[in-house]
């Protein structure tokens, strides 16, 4: 019972992680559809974004990191939407192949910054500590992971349902020849949606730096997990994303214990390949009309 | 009279097919102007240029006097042209009430939306009301019939006050009920607005005594008063082509070649189909 108990913790903290960095597409991959493989490298942004502003700012950086982070990736996925993406809409090879471009060149770009070795954030003291309730111990910092992720979830189902944007956000996915015809400037929509999707890659990318060292592929090790988690949720779904990641970590935290982390990965992998054989549209399906 | 709309030579090929056939056109100001013509012949094609959905090969549309080739589709609407679509669009997604609260706002700039967030926009609940939609107003689009879809079309192009509107089939696939509610909108908006009706349906056409505009296969074929239209040999000829069926007169012709809904897109790709072949 305990077993199964901490377990159910220790999933929670991986589904957490997981969702952290799916968030992002969500708005990118989900509302845009948009194949973007320099993702990761918006998380290696953020995360770097946090090593950079502990150096002028000491322990309690990473709080300012946060907010920082989202501008600087949101900044430079808006940067990547103007120049490149928004020619490509609608090509979605084209725009994965590009998109894979650009990734490799920010990672070098990160390499001749700060170096190729990894490099550590500090976290502040009190996240070092751990919290023990009814004999299960759980860090600081998963918590705190926790804690970032469902802020995030938060804000984001209030922005697409609560306010004027994000219900645009929503007409334009929905149907955007409509949506043009009633006078909402779609454009301007695609670039606040992609900066926002950016921006919380960057979020994401200060909560992993309390899980390990930062290096310049850090995102892309992260970049499938966080396709899986949106295309098992379904396209453009919050609440998909959700329950996808709090069952795939889940199932891998549980596996992990029975046998071991390799065994879990493939088991994971399975079962979503065995899900998307039966479901191919996702846990939710979002009915639309035109995609371009 | 000034034209309020006026478009010269204007031309439209997709892919090789020409679709819209050096036509010239002119809608003055306060006019009701009703669209027929067989499938394919390019009606669904004009609106979508002159909304900017659709980009021509060559010529003008002026709107006041503004060329509107080449401007975005939104600002198209934001100087008051507003269409409603053949297949009865709305955002399912969204509340009744939110789908014309979006078409309310068009126009705010963003500061004026971050304040009044939860508050519909002025106009909602009284363009709702018109259409007789306040009892749905928080039901999601989705649940609409086919009919009140329409209405809510019509509900959130009201709200935005255009100056032009530009109607593709409201009536179609109406119940007559719906049929004669709906004339009955149209008739107190055409009062102070103008209006292009695209409509095949002869007894809505014959509630109002306007004139009438045929085209085929992308060109006018001819313009008047519905009696004078329907009398031309060369509309029945268009509508019946070379039939055997033997139809006396374009009322009958005209009222069974009724797009069910969802056939706009075919009817402006596949439109090289002769009429009267179906």
């Amino acid at each position: 019972m305990h077993v199964a108990l901490a377990q159910l913790v220790t999933g929670l903290s991986i589904s957490a992680v997981l969702l952290l960095i799916a968030l992002g597409l969500t708005f990118t991959f989900g509302q845009m559809r948009v194949i973007n493989m320099a993702h990761g490298e918006f998380i290696m942004a953020g995360a770097y974004t946090a090593y950079m502003l502990q150096g002028p700012l000491g322990h309690q950086s990473l709080l300012v990191a946060l907010p920082a982070a989202f501008v600087v990736a949101g900044a430079i996925g808006l940067v990547l939407e103007r120049l490149l993406i928004r020619r490509l809409y609608g090509r979605p090879l084209d725009t994965l192949l590009v998109t894979w471009g650009v990734s490799l060149l920010l990672q070098q770009l990160a390499r001749d910054l700060f170096g190729a070795p990894n490099v550590e954030v500090r976290a502040p003291t009190w996240l070092n500590g751990a919290v023990h309730v009814a004999g299960i111990t759980i860090g600081a910092n998963r918590l705190f992971i926790m804690a970032i992720v469902a802020v995030s979830v938060t804000a984001i189902w209030l922005y697409l349902t609560r306010s004027p944007q994000g219900r645009r956000t929503r007409a334009v996915v929905e149907n955007r020849q409509l949506a043009a015809c009633t006078g909402i400037a779609t454009t301007t929509v695609d670039q606040r949606t992609f900066f926002i999707g950016s921006g919380l890659a960057g979020v994401a990318g200060v909560g992993i730096t309390l899980l390990g060292s930062v290096g310049p592929t850090l995102g892309s090790n992260y970049l499938i997990d966080a396709f899986l988690v949106v295309v098992v949720g379904g396209l453009g779904q919050l609440r998909g994303a959700v329950l996808a990641a709090i069952g795939l970590g889940l199932l891998r935290a549980y596996v992990e214990y029975w046998s071991h982390a390799s065994i879990a990965r493939v088991v994971v992998f399975l079962v979503i390949v065995a899900f998307l054989q039966a479901r191919p549209q996702g846990l939710f399906v979002l009915k639309t009309r035109s995609l371009q | 009279m000034t034209a309020l709309l006026e478009i010269e030579d204007l031309e439209v090929v997709f892919d090789g097919f020409r679709a819209i056939d050096h036509l010239s056109f002119q809608l003055d100001e306060g006019e009701l102007r009703f669209l027929i013509g067989p499938n394919g012949a390019g009606k669904t094609t004009l609106i979508d240029v002159v909304t900017g959905l659709t980009r021509p090969a060559g010529g003008s549309v002026r709107f006041e006097g503004t060329e509107l080739v080449g401007r975005r589709e939104h600002e198209i609407v934001r100087r008051g042209v507003g269409r409603t679509f053949q297949t009865a669009t709305v955002f399912e997604q969204l509340t009744v009430q939110e789908n014309v609260d979006l078409a309310a706002t068009f126009r705010m700039p963003y500061r004026s939306l971050l304040r009044r967030a939860r508050r519909p926009a002025g106009g909602v609940m009284q363009a709702l009301a018109t259409v007789e939609l306040e009892g749905v107003a928080d039901r999601p689009a989705a649940v609409l019939s086919h009919g009140q879809r329409q209405w809510l079309e019509l509900a959130m192009l009201l709200v935005q006050q255009p100056r032009l509107l530009l109607l593709d089939e409201p009536v179609a696939g109406m119940t007559k009920q719906e049929r004669s509610r709906t004339g009955e909108l149209l008739g107190q908006i055409a009062k102070e607005r103008t209006v292009l009706v695209v409509e095949h349906d002869m007894d809505f056409l014959r509630r109002f005594a306007s004139t009438v505009t045929v085209m085929h296969e992308g060109k006018i074929l001819c313009e008047g008063p519905l009696a004078e239209v329907q009398a031309n040999p060369m509309v029945q000829e268009v509508y019946l082509g070379r039939s055997e069926r033997g139809t006396p007169a374009l009322v009958g012709a005209v009222a069974v070649p009724q797009d069910p809904p969802g056939s706009g897109d075919a009817a402006v790709t596949g439109g090289a189909q002769a009429a009267g072949a179906r």
